[in-house]
């Protein structure tokens, strides 16, 4: 008798969780909050996305085709992907002017081809971006980014968000004000980082006729090397201190005349291949060999 | 009343191009001709920048002047990009317009000033030189900060503290900055800082406009 009863009240528990389940399947609201769409695609193709906040992960595939999936909990916020030509663009739309920080939140997980270019814009969140060889730009408020094998012209922007690049060979252009920036396994022939708190860590390869500028106004700039490395290096810090391990004979190269009460450091490594260019208003700039 | 110097009168130029004049700054102006010239440059700058359509200017709008401004020797190559931010995400804020317009004019002059001072020992002369070019750009910075800055007060997130923070971090560069091309207003790289810090705010406001649409 007492089993009877369990199983009866179990048995009303799973009809009422299953009606529940086929009620929200069959909801505009619960449609809303999960989409997930393919779009076939020709080569080279442009993936747009413009999302408020959230977690952001996009890979490559060798399908020419572009997957979407994208799931957030507000009823606030609707989720668009839609193609055009050859362009697959995604949106976050905001239904609503009262919607507080945490409803904002969506997830997106992209799977493009390889070739794809990317155009990518979130404001807070985090962006992971890996085995993309198309150019891509990147713009963030406060998001993090974190970059894997890119191999196409990449530009980032920030305010706030900290970027890592690794194994990274195409051009890299970073601007930020206060996030970090990280610089690593790199295997590029021109890379420009700039921010102003933040601090630069560039540990990648020096490739010959390279050029490797990197920018800040009171962060450290961090730069290692190895013995058979070749660059030529021209190292200034208006107000703050540089740090050198390599052995620099004077520069081969023409260069600049330095500011005289300035901090700073001119010479060639081996050969000179590379051009090395960093500047700091008043951090402190070290370059030390590779452990 | 107390009358009004320079200095002063540059911390109202913000408020005088919005009509709000006080009795001490029109004092001022009527005997001082280097203030009524900045008025004048900056009425110009104004002029010129309501001209400019409120549609997304054409992508190749900055690598024509950037062309432009590396064929008469006036930006060093290669120099930091300034992002294109006229073919960025979202449309240009026209509060920014007049900030933008003074960007390049500063630029221009600010970097083409090696070739035009190389013979000008003078400290003081640079010093007068840079701030002539460079206090118009920073009267239209602190009005389009003033158009800007609510959109930051009516909310409380992740991505407001953070724009509120660089702000104060790109405020602190600029009077840094400024600060160190007084001790040395010939030194090419403080005035490249200086410059870039500009650059900075005037990026940073823009994103705070564009951020106000979402």
């Amino acid at each position: 008798m007492q089993l009877s009863s369990i199983s009866s009240s179990h048995a009303r528990g799973l009809l009422a969780g299953a009606a529940a389940l086929l009620l929200l399947a069959v909801s505009p609201v619960f449609a809303q909050r999960h989409l997930e769409k393919q779009f076939t695609v020709l080569a080279h193709p442009l993936v747009t996305l413009h999302n408020p906040s959230g977690k952001v992960i996009i890979s490559s595939w060798d399908k020419p085709t572009v997957k979407v999936v994208a799931d957030h909990d507000s009823p606030k916020i609707a989720v668009e992907a839609q193609q055009v030509d050859n362009r697959v663009d995604v949106v976050t739309h905001l239904l609503s002017d009262n919607i507080s920080p945490s409803e904002l939140h969506t997830n997106y997980v992209i799977t493009v081809p390889e070739d794809a270019e990317l155009q990518i814009h979130s404001d807070s969140g985090s962006l992971n971006i890996s085995n993309i060889l198309g150019d891509m730009t990147v713009e963030t408020i406060a998001a993090g980014i974190e970059a894997e094998n890119i191999g196409g012209y990449l530009v980032v922007q920030t305010v706030g968000g900290a970027f890592q690049c690794m194994r990274c060979t195409g051009r890299i252009e970073v601007h930020s004000i206060s996030g970090d920036i990280r610089l690593i396994d790199d295997h590029s022939s021109n890379i420009f980082a700039q921010t102003s708190t933040g601090s630069i860590l560039l540990d990648g390869d020096f490739l010959a006729n390279g050029i490797y500028r990197l920018k800040n106004y009171s962060g450290p700039i961090n730069v290692r090397f190895s013995p058979g490395d070749s660059f030529d290096v021209e190292a200034t810090s208006l107000y703050g201190k540089v740090d050198n391990q390599a052995k620099l004979v004077p520069p081969r190269h023409a260069r600049r005349r330095p500011p005289h009460f300035a901090q700073t450091l001119f010479g060639s490594f081996n050969q000179g291949r590379a051009k090395l260019e960093i500047s700091s208003f008043n951090g402190i700039i070290n370059i030390h060999k590779r452990d | 009343m107390a009358p009004m110097h320079c200095r002063e009168f540059l911390q109202f130029a913000a408020d005088w191009m919005e009509g709000r004049r006080t009795p001490a700054a029109v004092s001022h102006l009527t005997g001082c001709s280097g203030c009524r010239a900045l008025l004048a440059d900056l009425e110009a700058i104004r002029r010129a920048a309501a001209l400019f359509p409120e549609e997304q200017p054409s992508p190749r709008l900055w690598p024509a002047i950037k062309a432009q401004l590396h064929a008469e020797g006036l930006l060093r190559a290669p120099r930091p990009a300034w992002r294109e931010r006229f073919a960025a995400f979202g449309a240009l804020r026209p509060a920014l317009a007049g900030a933008y317009l003074s960007l390049i004019i500063v630029g221009a002059m600010l970097l083409g000033a090696n070739s035009k001072f190389s013979r000008a020992n003078d400290r003081a002369l640079w010093f007068q030189s840079t701030e002539r070019t460079v206090v118009p750009l920073a009267v239209e910075l602190r009005s389009a900060e003033k158009k800007t800055m609510p959109v930051l007060q009516s909310e409380d997130n992740d991505v407001t503290a953070t724009l509120n923070r660089n702000l104060a971090i790109v405020d602190n560069m600029i009077s840094l900055c400024e600060k160190g091309v007084r001790q040395h207003p010939q030194n090419e790289m403080m005035r490249d800082y200086l410059y870039s810090a500009y650059q900075q705010k005037a990026d940073l406001l823009a994103t705070v406009a564009d951020s106000e649409g979402r």
